[in-house]
């Protein structure tokens, strides 16, 4: 046993080190982010090549080229991550690999971080390779240690598919050492196998289809499937984190674990069934199991008892278990008060860059097509400025659609985070300048990838191991692109940044206001002086509170109303920002109050 | 001791064989770090562990709540509501939502520090504070003013005091205090591990008193400031429009500003000291008197 406890994301870094890979790659995206950080920092860099890709379409295509060239790659994404790689997902079975691919797939039921919950043991299905599932830890570093096998023995991608619940949950694990592969030999020249010309792809997708026949039979022997025989009276099937919860809730029941979602092992689902009372399948999300159980002619019940979307918890289990008459009701615990908490929902940080921009794009009252990052939460009171959030890299295309349908008397704007614009951004802006439409799009660069914790991208000039690397120029790029009108300004400037939108919306055709400020949270914190407010000459206007930063508070011990505020110095990073919308001039630093102001303050 | 224990040894207390600990907080407080501890010395103790929580978007300022589970041999990664023997809460408000996960017999030690959520605080005119006092504490609550209680240990850095918790928790296991220092001393930031046994050790030796009064002052409301704006003198620059902080004028098909929603006006004057024209005077005077004699001394 480890004497310390893994993640599910550390210990599949760690297993497909073990695996031998050469090559890592993959996009930012909770809850798959922290696979390629820690593999960074346990593996020298001359065992493994990691580096954070522009999107998860490039790093699939890296990762394919990769093991083309016979090395063992790892690509990790998050479920709608995936979406953006299907199309080279979709025929890289085809074309097959000579050293292991196995692209993870880290889905997010419940939604916690993502836009909507998809389950992505489909998409395994749909192109045609192996699903592999792991419950917990140490099956993460031992299924992604099989999967690597597989892709290697069958010449195909494998899929490991997390949720967040087996990415972010540590439990503890033994593992094993690193395998020692010989060096890439190179790349063959194969191309009925490697140039998907409609006159090759036919063959390989008869290759493919008659590969998959085989690959059943290899499921049906596979030890990551497992029966586990107690009570007869029923049988439940079930996978990934949703086994350990049947075990906690139903501990006397059979149960046929499924570490492989696709292939499915035919004949050992047929046997399990054969041996129990009652068939239930215990799945997280979509009734994936349940369908094929029930294709195979076999009576089974499941999402008739269980929810279709949301994390399927214990008590959730509990719940069908109760209803399908497997438990009886477990009494009410004592009524305890209902909790009087109101809503506390993730906001921009305390000297965000990202708030000045939509402030004055809420002045402006434009239409704002937003995008994915930290700044989506400007969607919420009290800046509440953005209008639409679709995917990766939506919010040009929306802007331009928005255009050319027409909104009267109101400026479309696109907002796009750095990492964003260069994921999937930059074919969009193209489009826009080649229609001549009539949008602004402001690139909210704060020189991170934010949201997922702070990773660079290949927009700043650093690596995923702090290496010195070369950087696109999103400046550089918008002007390449034929926009005309590009404004660099520091959000900061509350003035500058409301001059710079005003200007840009103004104008005909594509503008792009750049707003160039690093997150104050990483690499570094960044941190000012701090600022405080002068009590005298607070007058509660609350024209701080717009701003919705954590570190403004009310004064609530003042027992006025409009209630005076005042600022949390452990919170507060010096931005200035709030100093600049007073309108009393009641918020100054530090080192401009004067001690009088102090003392006579409630502070 | 609630968590379910063995036969009753010859020790002081009696091992648990298995329990669930819930540890709640506010994005940044450091709730993750705290159950990366507990797992730690439980783990050092030969439990098999498990420990949960979720990541991302929750960091930003939003609720955090980790799940550590022990015992022989544990199934799933998160506590069911209902079923905590310990919960630990860095934040008040954190603290009454992780409620629901609390055992019959199980006790929360709940920090008395308050973050307000900028949410809470969007009745800007009226003043009204959404947020729950605490007069007194739900039951199985021992409040905890972790700042006191930590005292000089926290005073670098604010967030150390919540070790204290870790004390009050650790006062209730069966575990040697050195089998936490080491946990700590492996999880905090190397500059802050004296501060956090300091604090850590002012946890366990204290003795929850009587439930802790949270201070709330009352509201007191003042009535809306009267907008008047001068509709002759008006030529519709919308500048007052645009830097309303709460979005309280408009203007009308003439495009003369017009006073739409009082209800939302805050009285700041924002409108008034920014109009070109002079058209727009703001009163209330009425009020300074009320508001003084609230305010009464301070």
């Amino acid at each position: 046993m480890s004497s310390t406890l893994l993640s599910g994301n550390e210990a599949i870094a760690l297993g497909a080190y073990h695996a031998g890979i050469s090559v890592a790659t993959g996009y930012p995206g909770t809850p798959s982010t922290e696979v390629l950080e820690y593999l960074a920092r346990i593996s020298p860099a001359g065992d493994v090549d990691v580096e954070w890709a522009t999107n998860e379409k490039v790093a699939l295509d890296v990762a394919v080229g990769a093991a083309l060239a016979g090395a063992r790659v790892l690509v990790t994404m998050k479920h709608v991550g995936v979406n953006v790689a299907m199309d080279s997902l979709m025929t890289s079975a085809f074309l097959g690999v000579r050293g292991g691919l196995v692209v993870m797939s880290a889905d997010d039921p419940g939604m916690h971080s993502s836009q909507n919950e998809q389950d992505n043991r489909y998409v395994g299905r749909f192109a045609g390779i192996p699903v592999f599932e792991p419950a917990d830890s140490q099956e993460a570093y031992d299924f992604v240690r099989a999967a690597f096998d597989v892709s290697e023995e069958w010449d195909l991608p494998c899929m490991l598919r997390t949720t967040t619940r087996t990415s972010h949950a540590r439990s503890s694990l033994e593992a094993g050492d690193r395998l020692e592969r010989p060096a890439a030999s190179g790349f063959e020249r194969n191309p009925s196998k490697y140039v998907m010309l409609p006159a090759f792809a036919r063959r390989r997708h008869a290759v493919h289809i008659e590969r998959l026949e085989r690959m059943r039979e290899w499921a049906e022997h596979s030890p990551l499937n497992a029966q586990e025989i107690r009570s007869r009276d029923v049988g439940v099937i079930t996978s990934g984190i949703a086994y350990h919860n049947v075990r906690e809730v139903l501990p006397e029941a059979s149960v046929l674990k499924l570490g492989v979602a696709f292939p499915l092992p035919e004949d050992l689902i047929r046997r399990f069934a054969a041996q129990v009372q009652r068939l239930i399948v215990v799945e997280e999300l979509e009734p994936y199991l349940e369908d094929e159980v029930r294709r195979l002619g076999i009576a089974v019940e499941g999402k008739k008892w269980f929810p279709r979307d949301g994390e399927l918890s214990p008590e959730e289990v509990r719940k069908g278990f109760e209803k399908a008459g497997l438990l009886d009701q477990r009494p009410p615990a004592a009524a305890r008060p209902a909790p009087a908490a109101g809503p506390r929902p993730p906001v921009l940080c305390p000297g965000c860059p990202h708030s000045t921009p939509f402030l004055a794009l809420r002045e402006l009252d434009a239409v704002v097509a937003g995008d994915i990052g930290c700044y989506t939460l400007a969607a919420g009171p009290p800046i509440a400025a953005m209008d639409t959030c679709l995917a990766m890299g939506s919010s040009i295309g929306m802007a331009v659609g928005l255009s050319l349908a027409g909104v009267p008397g109101q400026p479309v704007v696109a907002t796009i985070g750095d990492s964003t614009f260069l994921h999937a951004g930059v074919p969009a802006l193209i489009d826009a300048v080649h229609r001549q439409a009539d949008v602004t799009v402001v690139v909210l660069d704060n020189g991170i990838t934010a949201m997922t914790g702070g990773q660079p991208h290949p927009g700043v000039s650093v690596g995923i191991r702090g290496e010195t690397l070369p950087r696109a120029d999103i400046v550089e790029l918008c002007r390449a692109a034929g926009v005309h009108s590009v404004t660099v300004v520091d959000p900061y400037d509350l003035a500058a940044t409301r001059r710079a939108i005003r200007e840009a919306t103004g104008r005909r055709g594509v503008s792009v206001v750049v707003t160039t400020r690093a997150c104050v949270e990483a690499p570094v914190k960044s941190r000012g002086p701090v600022y405080t407010v002068r009590a005298e000459l607070c007058d509660g206007c609350q024209a701080c509170m717009g701003l919705g930063c954590p570190a403004i508070a009310w004064d609530t011990d003042a027992g006025v109303s409009p209630p005076r505020v005042r600022i949390d110095a452990s919170l507060c990073s010096g931005c200035t920002v709030c100093a600049q919308l007073c309108p009393n001039r009641a918020i100054v630093s530090v080192h401009e109050e004067v001690p009088a102001a102090a003392a006579g303050g409630a502070l | 001791m609630s968590a379910r224990t063995a036969e009753p040894t010859s020790e002081k207390e009696a091992s648990p064989v298995s329990g669930n600990i819930v540890v709640a907080g506010v994005g940044g407080q450091g709730v993750i770090m705290a159950s990366n501890v507990i797992a730690q010395v439980l783990l050092d103790a030969g439990f098999d562990v498990k420990k949960s929580e979720v990541h991302g978007m929750s960091q930003r300022g939003g609720t955090v709540v980790s799940h550590v589970r022990f015992g022989h041999d544990v199934h799933s990664v998160t506590v069911e509501p209902g079923t905590a023997d310990w919960v630990v809460a860095f934040e008040w408000e954190e603290g009454l939502r992780a409620l629901p996960y609390l055992a019959d017999e199980g006790v929360a030690f709940v920090s008395t520090e308050r973050r307000l959520p900028p949410a809470s605080m969007s009745d800007h005119r009226g003043g009204a504070l959404a947020y729950p006092a605490a007069d007194a504490s739900p039951r199985g609550v021992v409040a905890i003013d972790t700042a006191a209680v930590a005292g000089d240990a926290a005073a670098t850095r604010a967030a150390v005091a919540q070790t204290v918790l870790l004390g009050a928790v650790a006062a209730r296991l069966p575990f040697p205090a050195e089998a936490w220092h080491t946990a700590i001393r492996s999880w905090v930031p190397p500059k802050t591990v004296e501060e956090n046994i300091t604090a850590f050790e002012r946890g366990r030796a204290h003795k929850p008193a009587s439930p802790t009064r949270l201070r709330q002052a009352p509201v007191v409301a003042r009535p809306p400031a009267l907008v008047s704006i001068e509709a002759a003198w008006c030529k519709g620059c919308n500048i007052c429009v645009a830097v309303c902080p709460e979005r309280c004028l408009e203007l009308d098909r003439f495009d003369v500003a017009v006073f739409a929603h009082p209800e939302r006006c805050t009285g700041c004057q924002l409108c008034s000291w920014l109009c070109p024209d002079l058209a727009i005077d703001v009163s209330y005077q009425a009020q300074e008197e009320h508001v003084h004699a609230a305010a009464g001394p301070r």
